[in-house]
């Protein structure tokens, strides 16, 4: 999952392990049954879901797993989900970019002011947080491969 | 989104084994959070990544051992 990434590397404790794994597979699943949905069911022709796809398979998700989040999009559902990206300041004016899918705006609007509100933060007007980052593409590979 | 798959279209002639093709924040600056804070983050990202409608957070914490 992107973005992680930068706090991977300090110690988070154990036993969480497990349970953050299932909450993972969930989201990447999740990410993977919208792409679908959204456009072709063939990631050759469907760009959101090729990076979902590749996402799950650097996870380690079982190939079985990923198969039954594409068939799930074919269930037909009144469930509309978007893409909104909330921004604001957390602990220690950190800024901060919180990228969510959703099918209930005002529910996770709610959530996530609180979140912030609880650590001491703030959610901002759009651009308040972003303009201290730039907005890039990412190809990752794997060191041996240069 | 197509552009970044047009590079990785280049790449695959010499590439085999990519681990991700996203668009992600990249920070432009960074806030230093000293070993005594750590936790806080780290708890903050955590009740943010528990939140079944969130997929990315990104940052600009830097954590300084």
């Amino acid at each position: 999952m992107a973005g992680h990434s930068h706090w991977a590397g300090i110690k988070h404790k154990k036993g969480k392990a497990d349970k953050q794994r299932s909450k993972i597979f969930s989201k990447l699943s999740k990410e993977i049954t919208v792409a679908a949905k959204l456009g072709d069911k063939d990631p050759a022709m469907n760009p959101r879901l090729r990076s979902a796809i590749q996402a799950a398979r650097s996870s380690n998700m079982p190939k079985d797993n990923i198969e039954r989040a594409i068939d799930k999009s074919s269930i037909n559902t009144e469930l509309n989900f978007e893409n909104l990206r909330y921004e604001g300041f957390g602990p220690k004016k950190v800024a901060v970019i919180v990228e969510t899918l959703t099918e209930n705006r005002n529910r996770t609007a709610s959530n996530i002011r609180t979140i912030f509100q609880k650590a001491g933060g703030s959610l901002g007007t759009q651009g308040s947080a972003s303009h201290n980052f730039n907005q890039l593409g990412i190809i990752k590979i794997d060191k041996k491969e240069v | 989104m197509n552009e970044i798959y047009n590079v990785k279209k280049e790449l695959e002639r010499e590439i085999n084994n990519f681990i991700s093709t996203e668009i992600e924040w990249i920070p432009l600056n960074s806030v230093e959070i000293s070993k005594e804070m750590h936790e806080d983050l780290i708890n903050f990202f955590e009740v943010l990544e528990e939140d079944d409608d969130v997929q990315n957070i990104y940052s600009n914490a830097k954590f300084i051992k």
